[in-house]
């Protein structure tokens, strides 16, 4: 009997529990659904903040994962007309025995011609065989190395220098080294931008909380003199927070969502008319995910910080 | 056995004695009058037997546990017991007089909430502005408010600084019957005033708060 009364007693508790959880959450969307202009005024530094983070980490992201791969330099080889196919292959296998060589390839002069006009887009040269100026062609793939400590590649351009089957050749080597620090240059201004930003997050979440607790100072003292245990005064508190917070990430969320759609289809467009190849990559779930648990954890965090303080503040 | 006990109690903020080795023995169903000059240390006193501050030296026993070696869960069970009643009221200003009386009996799920909290409302005469936000209220009347939250939970102590301030005379001594009735039914009951002439009508146990001393008067 008395075990089935400590069970009552333990349902009563946890009901109780769970409907003053309820209870807090619920009066926590109070202002958001009441006067969401006020909601919006209070939330606008954390959604801005959270915003912009979104923003300049898609561009890094982004930066990333299309100018990763013309980290590749490409040599494009004229060969001599009178060339053996002996001296082709030598050729071919002494340059693809290079360590920083990624791919040697050869291709004939109807191939260079078709070759030539996929590039421009001008399938009409390709029906006119009879003249050809291109001669047999190579096509070098090598990585890019810094300059300053690059022997092999020196070797390389020293190589076709002299060989004298080659008639001439061009590399796109000034292009990838100006990719490639413009990248490096682009990337340093992000990395700045997102740790700027990230300490801005964190002082508007900061400065949320703080003005939120500085108002209801009275009722948490209130509830402190009246025997209401640390966790009691919490719930109310953190479910404020938790919601502010939740709400102000959908809405950067949602806001990123539309500038994305907006810009990356008409960028696409343009990008296109100039042949270029660019892959626009959204936020990931697991990326959005992290972010919002990040920003939850530091609101919790910061929430029983400034109630604790409050709490062990004098009273009377 | 004696419920309360202060035992060689020091209260020093900064270089400034409050209370120095004070002893006082409360039995269960007292009612107390605390006199003094203002800043003599009522307030202080106060602040040691809820709890709110810790004193620098001695101890102090209710019910045989020292609340000073107290937790913070601990502390906030054994205000629970308590019932406050203090010269700023601190209620919450934007609720009804209903939901500030409820508040102790929110905090410790106790059921019947809203019928308490209305009979404890018509007690202090003040049935109807039960769902009157506070802030629309009189001084008296926020007073009142006070008042009934305090008597709501059915308090092992109340302790109550200046109840009467705002009140006139007929309403003083009401409120003051009650206390009086409740220490009859077993609650120990600390009032500190300065009216001294309510403190010798009512023919109550009278302590002096003087020289960092609380003795009798």
């Amino acid at each position: 009997m008395k075990k089935l009364f400590q069970h009552k007693y333990l349902f009563y508790k946890l009901r109780f529990y769970f409907k003053h959880h309820l209870e807090c959450f619920l009066s926590s969307f109070e202002v958001p659904i009441k006067s969401p202009l006020r909601f919006l005024s209070i939330s606008m530094p954390a959604i801005l903040s959270i915003l912009m983070l979104f923003t300049f980490f898609l561009i890094y992201k982004n930066i990333e994962n299309n100018l990763y791969n013309n980290n590749q330099e490409k040599i494009i080889i004229f060969l001599k007309k009178n060339i053996s196919n002996e001296s082709i292959s030598e050729l071919r296998k002494n340059i693809s025995s290079r360590d920083d060589v990624i791919s040697v390839k050869y291709y004939t002069e109807i191939e260079s011609l078709k070759l030539y006009s996929e590039t421009k887009n001008e399938n009409i040269i390709i029906e006119n065989f009879d003249y050809n100026p291109l001669p047999k062609t190579m096509v070098i793939l090598k990585k890019n190395y810094n300059i300053d400590k690059n022997i092999s590649e020196a070797k390389l351009y020293n190589f076709l220098d002299k060989n004298n089957s080659i008639e001439l050749y061009n590399s796109n080597k000034i292009f990838v080294e100006k990719i490639k620090y413009t990248r490096d240059v682009v990337f340093k201004l992000l990395i700045f931008f997102i740790f700027s930003l990230t300490a801005l997050l964190l002082l508007s979440i900061n400065n949320f909380i703080k003005s939120e607790v500085f108002k209801m100072k009275p009722e948490i003292l209130i509830y402190n003199l009246l025997g209401a245990r640390r966790s009691f005064i919490l719930r109310k508190y953190i479910y404020i927070s938790f919601i502010y917070f939740s709400l102000s990430f959908l809405f950067s969320y949602l806001v990123l969502q539309c500038l994305f759609y907006l810009f990356t289809n008409s960028t696409i467009i343009i990008l296109k008319l100039y042949l270029i190849d660019y892959v626009f990559l959204n936020i990931s779930f697991v990326e959005a995910l992290f972010s919002y648990i990040s920003i939850i954890i530091i609101t919790f965090l910061m929430t029983f910080y400034e109630i604790n303080k409050q709490i062990k503040s004098r009273i009377l | 056995m004696f419920m309360i006990s202060f035992n060689n109690v020091c209260k020093i903020y900064s270089r400034n004695k409050v209370l120095f080795n004070t002893n006082l023995l409360i039995d269960k169903g007292e009612f107390i009058f605390l006199t003094g000059l203002p800043g003599s240390g009522k307030t202080t006193f106060f602040k040691l037997l809820s709890a709110l501050e810790k004193p620098n030296k001695g101890s102090i026993l209710v019910n045989n546990q020292n609340i000073v070696n107290f937790h913070r869960d601990e502390i906030s069970d054994y205000r629970k017991k308590f019932g406050i009643i203090l010269q700023n009221n601190y209620l919450l200003e934007g609720e009804t007089a209903l939901g500030n009386v409820i508040l102790p009996l929110k905090i410790n799920d106790n059921g019947d909430a809203e019928v308490k909290a209305k009979a404890v409302l018509d007690l202090v005469g003040l049935n109807n502005h039960a769902n009157k936000i506070v802030n629309y209220l009189s001084e008296s009347e926020k007073q009142r408010v006070s008042i009934a939250r305090a008597l709501i939970n059915g308090p092992e102590i109340i302790i109550a600084d200046d109840p009467t301030k705002n009140l006139d005379q007929e309403l003083s001594r009401k409120i003051m019957e009650i206390l009086i009735k409740l220490s009859k039914y077993g609650t120990t009951v600390f009032v500190a005033t300065h009216e001294l002439n309510l403190v010798k009508e009512l023919n109550q146990r009278v302590f002096n708060i003087k020289n960092e001393k609380i003795v009798p008067a």
